[in-house]
């Protein structure tokens, strides 16, 4: 890794956020957290991290309209983002794809060294 | 008045001796006269009573005709009679008509017209058990919803039985429907219950998976061997409470008719062999032999990753843990089909086998076999049910052969592109 690749963390379960940044910076990354879509929104526009790994529910603004808002931003509209979520919100990822965010970790299938490995395989290809 | 017709009669015999003055014939007229009275009296008599006795039955067949109506309004049922060789004689109970919301008619709607009636979704399954009910004597059972003209759904149970007649035509179907709404929403209650319960359990139990890992990952600096082991012991615990609740989630989602299939690009040897690898080291603590032989030339599959992944973990797993210590699980993946259109998956083990009395039960929910229960006490009897509803759903099956004592061999069929279900489906 040449230099620091920045990731935003959207999660609003405080113990996996402090999981996901605890593992995702002992494996070389810089790890913003927001605990929801409107921080979110303001971190990413503000950081210009490298990937944002979203949750989906969380109050004040949800992952998806976390992820259309981006969109609409001139450096937002290509950042990559891979989305959080859980089995029963597979439906939602329809309409993640219309919003170029088409890559997603289902929580409760995945280890901590799958989404590591995700997450550098998404990074590697920037 | 017996006397008096005595009277008349003997009166006149003796009128008719004085025409027959003499002989037997005299006689005979003399006493077959009163007699032939006599019978004709007892025979209406007799009339009178049997009638009495008629009107008294009818009387009676008519109280228990709305006793019997009455408790099948009462208990929800209806009763009926398809007769095949003299249709004018079938026949609905007035309940029939009350369940199906429809008036009474001089002849009941035939057994296509109720198929009409069921349910979109249930109805090609619902044609098929009629059709097998048909062709088979004796008893038959299965449920199916029906929309009623007030536009309820109705959930309905029927148990009936099949008589042929000669040559094994079909004669009669008879039996009773059984209004189970009030059952089914109560069990569709719990089963919503359960999702949102293990849905609940989910969120807390990933994150903490994902701290243990951390931990072990050295997050918060490197553990010592005895940290380690104790992590490692709580990390296997909230595991296979991960387990347990994704088990309990995919029944209510099996059963709630919610289990969704998104098809992928799945190179099928890779996903095997990363559950091989995922088992390895439960195969090596029971210093099993236990391979993987992948065919080389496997296509890649469109196929639910999360999916085929189960049955692969179900199929495996259940092998490593049925086989006592030393001896020989294999997984073979291959192509198969007459058009090599399958992907086939054997996994065979050398273990305790399945007794044959519990052999027909093998994929029935919460169903353990006797000797797997006393062997791993924390099974949950789900798993297999799960993966047969899975394989069925994508259009393939899943069998097994087994001799108890000697091992199990389970073989998975799925086809190579899995269909998404459409919204409606």
């Amino acid at each position: 890794m040449n230099e620091k690749k920045t990731i935003l963390l959207v999660e609003d379960e405080a113990p996996a956020a402090l999981a996901l940044q605890g593992a995702l910076t002992h494996h070389g990354y810089d790890v913003l957290v927001a605990e929801d879509g409107e921080k979110g929104l303001a971190l990413a526009k503000e950081k210009h991290p490298d990937l944002i790994l979203t949750d989906l529910k969380m109050p004040k603004m949800g992952g998806m309209e976390m992820i259309a808002e981006l969109r609409k931003d001139e450096w937002g509209k290509d950042v990559e983002v891979i989305i959080l979520t859980n089995m029963s919100e597979v439906e939602m990822l329809e309409k993640a794809m219309e919003n170029k965010a088409f890559f997603y970790i289902i929580k409760g299938d995945s280890s901590m060294a799958d989404i590591v490995s995700k997450v550098e395989l998404r990074l590697q290809k920037r | 008045m017996v006397d008096s017709i005595f009277r008349v009669l003997t009166t006149f015999g003796e009128k008719v001796q004085d025409i027959f003055p003499s002989g037997i014939i005299g006689i005979f007229v003399a006493l077959a006269i009163p007699a032939t009275a006599l019978s004709v009296y007892l025979l209406y008599s007799m009339r009178e009573r049997v009638a009495r006795r008629v009107e008294s039955l009818s009387q009676e067949l008519d109280v228990m005709t709305v006793q019997l109506s009455e408790a099948e309004k009462i208990g929800h049922f209806g009763s009926f009679t398809w007769n095949f060789e003299n249709p004018q004689e079938s026949l609905w109970s007035e309940e029939m008509y009350n369940l199906f919301e429809t008036p009474p008619r001089r002849r009941p709607p035939t057994v296509d017209a109720i198929v009409e009636l069921t349910h979109e979704k249930d109805r090609e399954e619902t044609k098929t058990r009629w059709q097998e009910a048909i062709k088979r004597p004796g008893r038959f059972s299965f449920a199916f919803r029906i929309l009623v003209p007030s536009g309820k759904l109705k959930y309905l149970r029927v148990e009936g039985t099949t008589t042929l007649g000669g040559e094994n035509k079909l004669r009669f179907l008879k039996g009773v429907m059984h209004d189970v709404t009030k059952e089914a929403e109560v069990d569709k209650a719990k089963s919503e219950f359960v999702s949102l319960a293990s849905h609940q359990l989910k969120t807390p139990l990933t994150s903490l998976r994902w701290t243990m890992e951390g931990l072990l990952g050295g997050v918060a600096g490197v553990l010592t061997p005895e940290q380690a082991k104790h992590m490692n012991s709580v990390l296997q615990s909230s595991n296979r409470m991960i387990e347990m609740v994704n088990d309990l989630l995919n029944v209510s989602r099996i059963e709630n008719d919610t289990l969704r299939i998104m098809p992928e690009e799945i190179d099928v040897c890779e996903l095997a062999k990363s559950v091989y690898e995922e088992q390895r080291h439960r195969a090596e603590e029971r210093k099993l032999n236990f391979t993987l032989n992948c065919q080389p030339s496997m296509p890649h599959m469109s196929a639910d990753k999360s999916l085929l992944r189960m049955v692969f973990q179900n199929l495996i797993s259940n092998a490593i843990k049925y086989t006592p210590e030393g001896r020989k699980v294999t997984c073979d993946v291959e192509l198969g089909g007459a058009v090599k259109e399958s992907l086939f998956v054997r996994v065979a083990d050398t273990g305790i086998g399945i007794p044959k009395a519990d052999q027909s039960r093998v994929f029935e929910k919460l169903h353990r076999a006797s000797n797997a229960e006393s062997l791993v006490t924390d099974g949950t009897g789900l798993g297999l049910y799960i993966i047969k509803m899975i394989c069925q759903k994508v259009g393939g099956d899943v069998t097994f052969e087994s001799i108890e004592d000697k091992g199990t061999t389970f073989y998975a069929s799925l086809p190579l592109v899995w269909k998404k279900p459409g919204k409606d489906a």
